[in-house]
C-alpha cells in the first residue's frame, strides 16, 4: 500500500523562547537532536499521520509529571498488535544518553515513511508490531536541553537521595559559576598538583609523570559547596539509576549503587514493566544507552543463571549480525566484558520474561578519532578502551571538523572557596554525543539493525504433510510448523522457567474423534512424544530456522482445522477434509 | 469456620481475651472499634488486595511524651504468609494493650504501627470452605504455564470442609501410611525390603487431566515471599521478582516513607529470636581476604591478583583514592560482594542477647517446654529485607507449635542456641530416610490428646476417578501453628508483654552534652558527645553497611568554626556509650553555644554552653 506521506505541521514552543518547531515528517532532519517538546510534537505528528498504523500512548507520568510516550507501529486492518511478534525498543533510560531517543524516533520514522514504498518494511509494518518509547527518563532527558549541564550528567531519575548521607537531599548540585549556560571544568594552578599542560595543545591537560612539574590541580565539576560542608557538588539531585531498578536479582544500595529503594521504585521503569508484562508478544528488545559501540547481553552478575544453550545461539546470531549491520560496534557480555551489573533492564526482559533483550551503548570514542592512515592507536590496556582517541586528538578532531565549537576554553573566575581558578572543558554536547554530522549514520544504522532484528521474528507457515488412511476408520494426519525466523517461538528460558505456557499445535473437527498424537520426533519410523494430556491439543514450540511436526490418529469425517498458535507468533490455521 | 463472624475481643484491664477466628474482611472494624474505644490510634488502609480486601493499619501513638516530635516507631507485620490466623490475633491482642496503656519504658515512648494481616486474601483461603494453607492472594496465575489459569486446585475429596494430604496409590509411589487413623507417612526403606505404596500429595483430583495434581490452585502471590532479600525467582507462589504484588509493594513503600520506623517485628511462622539465625555457608566478609574488583584495582594502583583482609583495605584504599573518611563498611561496599547471606558478626551479640531475653521471658511465663521448632525465615521474609536492607533490628516471632513429647534428640547447638525451649525441627534425615517427621508426629500426638482441635484428620480410604484408590487424611491446614482456642487467650496474654519488651532493645538518643576546653583566646575545640542509653548501637552494623537509616546529624550553633563543619554526622553511637563530634571555633566571652543531634528513628536532644575561659567544661 502506498499512502503519501501527510506533512503534518505542528507549531509549538521550543527550547528557545519565541522558536517556533514545525514538524514536517516529509522532510525530517536527523542531524540535530531533538528537545522533549519536539520528540512529542514528533511523535503526535506521526500518530496523526498514520492513525491506522500508529497508536500513542502513555505509559504512565514521570516522578515530575511528565507523559512516558509509547509509539506502537502496527498495521490495525491486519490484525491486532498483540496477535503479532513484537519488537520493543526504548531510549534515554539514563537522562543524558539522548541520542538513543533519536534513534527511536528515527526507527518509527523509518517504519512510517518506507511503509508503502519498501517492500520488506510495508511487510513488518503489516506483520509485526513495535513499541517504541523514545524517553523513558523524560525529566533527566527534558533537563538536558534545559538545565546547564555536561555530557556526563543527568543520568539519574529525579528521586531525590541523600548521596554524601548528610540528612539533605540533593542541597549540593552543580553551579553555572559563569553563567554561560554549562557546566564545565574546574582547574587551579598549583606547582604540587597532579596535572600539567599537554606541550601538543594549551587547551589539555593531562596528568604528570613522575619527576614532573605539576602545573594544575583538577577541582572537578563546575560548581560551589552549597551546604557549607566542606565538599563541592556531593549530593546532586537523584541518584537512581533506572538501569538498575529493574526486578531480575535487583539488589539493595550497599551492592548496587543507584537501584532504588526496592524493584520498580522508580516511575518510569515501573510503567515500562507493566507495559511489557502486558505484552507477551514482544519477542525481542533494545534498550537504546550511550557510549561505547556495543551490544551488550547479560548475564549481568555471577547472581545470574547462565543463558542456556539454544539462547546462546539465538544472542549470537543476532549479535554477530549487529556487528555487520553497526560496523565498529561490538557483541559483548555485560559481566564478563564490562563489569557486574543488577537490576538492568535486559536481564529482566530476558530472565523474567524470557524476551530476548539487548542494552545497545551507541556511539564510540573513535567517531570523533583524528587519525590517517599508519596512525598508532594510542589506547591504554586493551582493545575495548583502543579506540577512544587521546584528547589531543579530539582537539584537533574539533578543530578541524566542528570549528572549536565542542569545547570551551579556559578561562578565569574567581571562586569563593578556591580563588583564582580557570573554567573550560568539553561541553555538553560532545564525547558522549556525537557531533551532529555524524547522527544520520548512527540513527540509521541502528535503527536499520532493529528493522532487521523484526525480520528474524517467529516467521511461521503452516502445511498438512500427510494424512493416511489406516484401515478401520484410522487415519493419520501429519501437519508441520516451520519457522522462517531466526527466533524460536519461545525462548529456551521461557520454556525451562515456565514463564509462558507453550505453544499449542491443535486439530479439532465436528467429526472428529483423536485416538492420539503428540510431536514427530523421527518421521522415517514414525516415532511420536505423545501428548497424553489432550492428544488434540499438542503443547510445543518452533526453534529458529526449524520446523516441527506433530502427528495425530483420528478417525471422523468432515471438516478438520489444524492451528498453531502461540504468544509470540500469533496463529496461522489450515483447513482440510479427512478422506 | 464462618468466614464473616467477627472478632471477640473482650478488654479488662490488661487481660485480652481473643476469642474465634478473626476474619480478613472485618480487621478494619475491629481495629476501628479498638481506636474509638480508647480514642487513640489511626486506622488506615495501606492498600487493598489483589482479591479486593483491604490491608488495614493501626497506628497507635506514644502512651508516655517521648520528647522529641516524631518518636521512633515499631512497625510490626502480622502473618504475611496467610497462613497463621494466630499471628493476627496476638497483633490485635498487641494493639489492645498498647491503646490500654499497658506499656511501660521503652516500649510506652515509640509509635507501634501495627498491621495485623499483611496477606488477608491467603487468611481466607484459610478460613474459607474448603479450608487452604497455601497462602495465595488473589492473583490469578498460570502456575503450569498451560495457558489456563487457576484451574487444578486442591479439592475436598472427604468433603471435611479441609484440605489436607492424600496418599495416592501408586506403583512408583515412596511412601507407606503410618499406623492407625492418625499414623504420619514414612518414606519406604528399600534396605528392609520395603516397597512403596504411595504418594504423597495434597488433597485432590487432577481436575484437568495433565496427570498433575493440584499443580495450578487458585490464587498466586504469597507476599510474605515476595520480599527483595532473598528473594527466589520462578518459584511457585513466590511472584514474578521481587515487590510485584501489592501487599509487599505498598509495605515497602510505606516504610521508606517513614524513617522514623527504628524495628520491624515479623509475628508468623517463624521465630528468630528462639532461633537466632546464623551464617551457613557464607564466610563473614572481615575475616576472610578479597581481591579487588579490576576497576577498583586500575584506579588505586594494587596488585588485582593479590588478596587482602577489609581492614588492610581499609588503609589502602584511604590513600589510593584519596578518601582518608573511608571506614570498613565503604570498603564492603566496594568489593562486590553481593547481599548479605547471614547477619553481621558486629550484630550478633545484641541479637544474642535478645535471643536470651526472650527465651528467659518464655520460662518465666510457664512457655518453657520444648516444642516443634519454627521454620526458620524462608525466601523474600519481611523480616529479612527489614534486617538486611531497611537496616533496621528486626525478629520474626510465633506463638505456638504443638510440644514436643520426646526426649529432645541430639542437636546441642539448636538445644544451646535455644536455651533448652526448642528441642526439634523438621531435619532432613526424617524426610529422606527412616524416622518419622517429627513435627509431624508430635502434631499427631497433640490431635490425639486435643480431639477437639481436629488437627489431624483421620485417614480414609477415597477413591478418584480412574478407580485410584487413595487415603485422604493428616495435618489440617495451618494446624501446625494454630492451638485450640481454649489455649489462645493463655498463650497470648502470656508472651504479648514479650513482644512489647522489645522495643526495650531499640537505640535511644538520650542526650547530647557539650564540653569545650580553651585553645587559648576566644579559640575553643568544641566536643559533643551524642548519647545513646540503648542496648544497641545505632545504627546496627548490617545499618551502617545499607546506608539506609537516617544518619545522626550534629549541628553547632552560635560560635564561629574554624574546623569541623557545622553540620556533622556521628557515623554510629554505640550501644549504651557515645559518639564524639569536634569543632574548633572562635566564641566571644559570654557566648552562648548551642549544639543540637537528632536522627529520625533515633531520636533528638540539644545542649547548650558558656565557655569559660581558661577553663574546661
Amino acid at each position: 500500500m502506498k499512502r503519501a506521506l501527510c506533512v503534518c505541521l505542528l507549531s509549538l514552543l521550543a527550547a528557545a523562547p519565541g522558536a517556533a518547531f514545525e514538524v514536517d515528517l516529509g522532510n525530517m532532519v536527523w542531524d540535530r537532536y531533538y528537545n522533549h517538546d519536539e520528540v512529542v510534537a514528533v511523535l503526535e505528528a506521526m500518530h496523526a499521520s498514520h492513525p491506522e498504523l500508529t497508536q500513542l500512548t502513555s505509559l504512565g507520568k514521570s516522578e515530575e509529571g511528565r507523559d512516558i510516550w509509547c509509539l506502537t507501529i502496527a498495521n490495525r486492518r491486519t490484525g491486532a498488535d498483540t496477535q503479532k511478534p513484537g519488537v520493543y525498543a526504548d531510549g534515554a533510560i539514563h537522562g543524558n544518553e539522548i541520542q538513543a531517543t533519536e534513534v527511536c524516533l528515527y526507527l518509527a520514522w523509518q517504519l512510517l515513511d518506507k511503509y508503502g514504498k519498501w517492500e520488506r518494511i510495508t511487510e513488518l509494518v503489516d506483520t509485526r508490531a513495535f513499541y517504541i518509547v523514545p524517553m523513558v527518563n523524560v525529566d533527566s532527558r527534558a533537563r538536558f536541553f534545559t538545565d546547564p549541564g555536561g555530557f556526563d550528567l543527568g543520568r539519574s531519575a529525579r528521586v531525590p537521595h541523600d548521596d554524601d548521607r548528610d540528612g539533605l537531599l540533593d542541597e549540593d548540585d552543580y553551579d553555572d559559576l559563569d553563567g554561560d549556560g554549562r557546566i564545565l571544568q574546574m582547574r587551579v594552578r598549583d606547582p604540587f598538583g597532579t596535572h600539567k599542560t599537554d606541550p601538543e595543545d594549551p587547551r589539555v591537560t593531562v596528568k604528570i609523570e613522575p619527576g614532573e612539574q605539576a602545573e594544575w590541580r583538577l577541582l572537578g565539576r563546575e560548581g560551589l559547596d552549597n551546604d557549607g560542608d566542606g565538599r563541592v557538588n556531593e549530593d546532586t539531585p537523584g541518584y537512581l539509576d533506572l538501569n538498575r531498578n529493574w526486578g531480575f536479582q535487583w539488589q539493595p544500595g550497599y551492592v548496587q549503587e543507584g537501584s532504588g529503594d526496592y524493584p520498580f521504585s522508580a516511575r518510569g521503569s515501573r510503567a515500562v514493566a507493566d507495559f511489557l508484562w502486558s505484552h507477551p508478544n514482544v519477542c525481542f528488545g533494545f534498550n537504546f544507552h550511550n557510549y561505547g559501540g556495543m551490544f551488550l547481553r547479560g548475564p549481568g552478575s555471577a547472581l545470574s543463571p547462565a543463558v542456556p544453550p539454544g539462547d546462546l545461539k539465538v544472542f549470537d546470531f543476532l549479535g554477530e549480525e549487529g556487528e555487520r549491520i553497526v560496523p565498529g560496534y561490538r557483541y559483548l557480555v555485560s559481566s564478563v566484558d564490562l563489569y557486574t551489573t543488577h537490576g538492568d533492564f535486559d536481564e529482566w526482559m530476558y530472565q523474567c520474561l524470557g524476551v530476548y533483550a539487548f542494552v545497545t551503548e551507541l556511539s564510540m570514542g573513535s567517531d570523533t578519532a583524528y587519525r590517517g592512515h599508519g596512525d598508532e592507536p594510542n589506547g591504554e590496556d586493551g582493545e575495548l578502551w583502543s579506540r577512544h582517541p587521546t584528547l589531543v586528538e579530539r582537539q584537533k578532531f574539533n578543530d578541524a571538523l566542528m570549528a572549536g565549537e565542542m569545547f570551551s576554553d579556559w578561562k578565569p573566575f574567581r571562586h569563593p572557596t578556591y580563588g583564582d581558578i580557570e573554567i573550560g572543558g568539553w561541553r555538553a554536547f560532545t564525547t558522549r554525543l556525537p557531533p551532529e554530522f555524524l547522527l544520520p549514520q548512527t540513527l540509521h544504522r541502528n535503527a536499520m539493525y532493529v528493522i532487521w532484528t523484526a525480520t528474524q521474528a517467529p516467521q511461521l507457515s503452516l502445511d498438512i504433510t500427510e494424512t493416511k488412511d489406516l484401515g478401520g476408520g484410522l487415519v493419520r494426519v501429519r501437519a508441520r510448523a516451520a519457522n522462517a525466523g531466526a527466533l524460536p517461538t519461545l525462548s529456551e528460558r521461557a520454556r525451562d522457567r515456565s514463564i509462558l505456557p507453550l505453544d499449542t499445535f491443535t486439530i479439532e473437527g465436528a467429526g472428529l474423534e483423536v485416538h492420539g498424537g503428540g510431536v514427530l520426533l523421527d518421521r522415517d519410523f514414525g516415532t511420536v512424544e505423545p501428548a497424553r494430556h489432550h492428544p488434540a491439543r499438542v503443547p510445543t514450540w518452533v526453534d529458529g530456522f526449524s520446523t516441527r511436526e506433530v502427528q495425530w490418529i483420528v478417525s471422523g469425517d468432515g471438516k478438520a482445522r489444524i492451528t498453531y498458535a502461540g504468544a509470540k507468533c500469533g496463529s496461522r490455521a489450515v483447513e482440510f477434509t479427512l478422506p | 469456620m464462618s468466614r464473616n463472624k467477627m472478632p471477640v475481643l473482650i478488654l479488662a484491664a490488661s487481660v485480652i481475651t481473643v476469642a474465634g477466628p478473626v476474619a480478613g474482611d472485618s480487621l478494619e472494624s475491629s481495629l476501628d472499634r479498638l481506636a474509638r474505644q480508647y480514642r487513640r490510634g489511626t486506622v488506615t488502609t495501606l492498600t487493598t488486595t489483589p482479591g479486593g480486601r483491604p490491608v488495614p493499619m493501626l497506628t497507635i501513638p506514644p502512651s508516655v511524651d517521648p520528647g522529641v516530635d516524631t518518636p521512633s516507631a515499631v512497625l510490626v507485620v502480622a502473618d504475611p504468609l496467610g497462613t497463621t490466623p494466630l499471628a493476627t490475633e496476638a497483633a490485635l491482642a498487641l494493639a489492645a494493650r498498647l491503646l490500654a496503656g499497658d506499656p511501660t519504658g521503652r516500649a510506652a515512648t515509640v509509635t507501634w504501627i501495627v498491621v495485623p494481616q499483611l496477606d488477608p486474601d491467603g487468611a481466607a483461603r484459610l478460613r474459607g470452605e474448603p479450608a487452604t494453607g497455601d497462602g495465595r492472594n488473589g492473583t490469578a496465575v498460570d502456575d503450569d504455564a498451560d495457558g489456563a489459569v487457576d484451574e487444578d486446585g486442591p479439592d475436598d475429596l472427604d468433603g471435611d470442609g479441609a484440605i489436607t494430604s492424600m496418599l495416592l496409590a501408586d506403583p512408583e509411589g515412596e511412601w507407606l501410611p503410618g499406623e492407625g487413623p492418625t499414623g504420619v507417612p514414612r518414606r519406604a526403606d528399600a534396605a528392609r525390603g520395603e516397597r512403596g505404596l504411595y504418594r504423597w500429595l495434597d488433597e485432590g483430583r487432577d481436575d484437568d487431566g495433565d496427570l498433575a495434581w493440584n499443580e495450578d490452585p487458585p490464587g498466586g502471590v504469597i507476599p510474605g515471599r515476595n520480599f527483595p532479600h532473598g528473594f527466589t525467582h520462578w518459584q511457585p507462589a513466590h511472584g514474578p521478582w521481587a515487590a510485584s504484588c501489592p501487599e509487599s509493594r505498598a509495605l515497602l513503600a510505606f516504610a521508606f516513607a517513614h524513617p522514623e520506623i527504628a524495628m520491624v517485628l515479623v509475628l508468623g511462622e517463624a521465630n528468630t529470636l528462639l532461633q537466632v539465625p546464623v551464617a551457613a555457608d557464607t564466610p563473614d566478609p572481615l575475616l576472610r581476604k578479597h581481591s579487588l574488583p579490576r576497576g577498583l584495582a586500575r584506579e588505586t594502583g594494587l596488585d588485582p591478583l593479590a588478596q587482602f583482609t577489609v581492614a588492610e583495605l581499609v588503609s589502602l584504599l584511604r590513600e589510593g583514592l584519596h578518601q582518608p573518611q573511608l571506614d570498613t563498611d565503604d570498603v564492603l561496599g566496594m568489593l562486590d560482594l553481593g547481599p548479605a547471606g547471614a547477619p553481621d558478626t558486629r550484630d550478633l551479640p545484641w541479637w544474642r542477647a535478645a535471643s536470651t531475653a526472650y527465651i528467659r521471658g518464655l520460662t518465666t511465663a510457664g512457655l518453657g517446654a520444648s516444642r516443634v521448632a519454627p521454620p526458620p525465615s524462608g525466601p523474600g521474609a519481611v523480616e529479612e529485607w527489614a534486617y538486611y536492607q531497611f537496616g533496621v533490628p528486626a525478629f520474626a516471632l510465633d506463638f505456638w507449635t504443638p510440644p514436643l513429647p520426646l526426649p529432645t534428640p541430639p542437636d546441642s547447638a539448636l538445644a544451646a542456641a535455644a536455651g533448652g525451649v526448642i528441642a526439634a525441627k523438621a531435619d532432613s534425615a526424617a524426610a529422606a530416610g527412616l524416622r518419622l517427621d517429627p513435627a509431624l508426629e508430635a502434631l499427631s500426638l497433640f490431635a490425639a490428646s486435643h480431639p477437639a482441635s481436629r488437627a489431624w484428620r483421620p485417614w480414609q480410604e477415597t477413591t478418584l476417578p480412574g478407580n485410584r484408590r487413595a487415603l485422604v487424611g493428616g495435618p489440617a491446614p495451618g494446624a501446625m501453628r494454630a492451638p485450640p482456642a481454649a489455649m489462645t487467650d493463655s498463650l497470648l496474654s502470656r508472651q504479648i508483654p514479650l513482644v512489647m519488651d522489645l522495643a526495650g532493645w531499640l537505640p535511644r538518643l538520650a542526650s547530647v552534652t557539650i564540653e569545650a576546653e580553651s585553645r587559648g583566646g576566644e579559640v575553643w575545640e568544641v566536643t559533643a558527645r551524642v548519647h545513646n542509653d540503648g542496648p544497641l548501637p545505632y545504627p546496627t552494623a548490617q545499618g551502617r553497611r545499607t546506608r539506609r537509616p537516617e544518619p545522626v546529624v550534629v549541628t553547632l550553633e552560635g560560635a564561629e568554626l574554624l574546623e569541623g563543619l557545622a553540620r556533622q554526622v556521628a557515623a554510629q553511637v554505640p550501644a549504651m556509650g557515645s559518639a564524639p563530634v569536634r569543632w574548633l571555633v572562635r566564641a566571644p566571652r559570654g557566648r552562648t553555644l548551642v549544639v543540637r543531634a537528632a536522627a529520625p528513628g533515633f531520636g533528638a536532644a540539644s545542649a547548650t554552653l558558656q565557655p569559660v575561659p581558661g577553663g574546661r567544661r
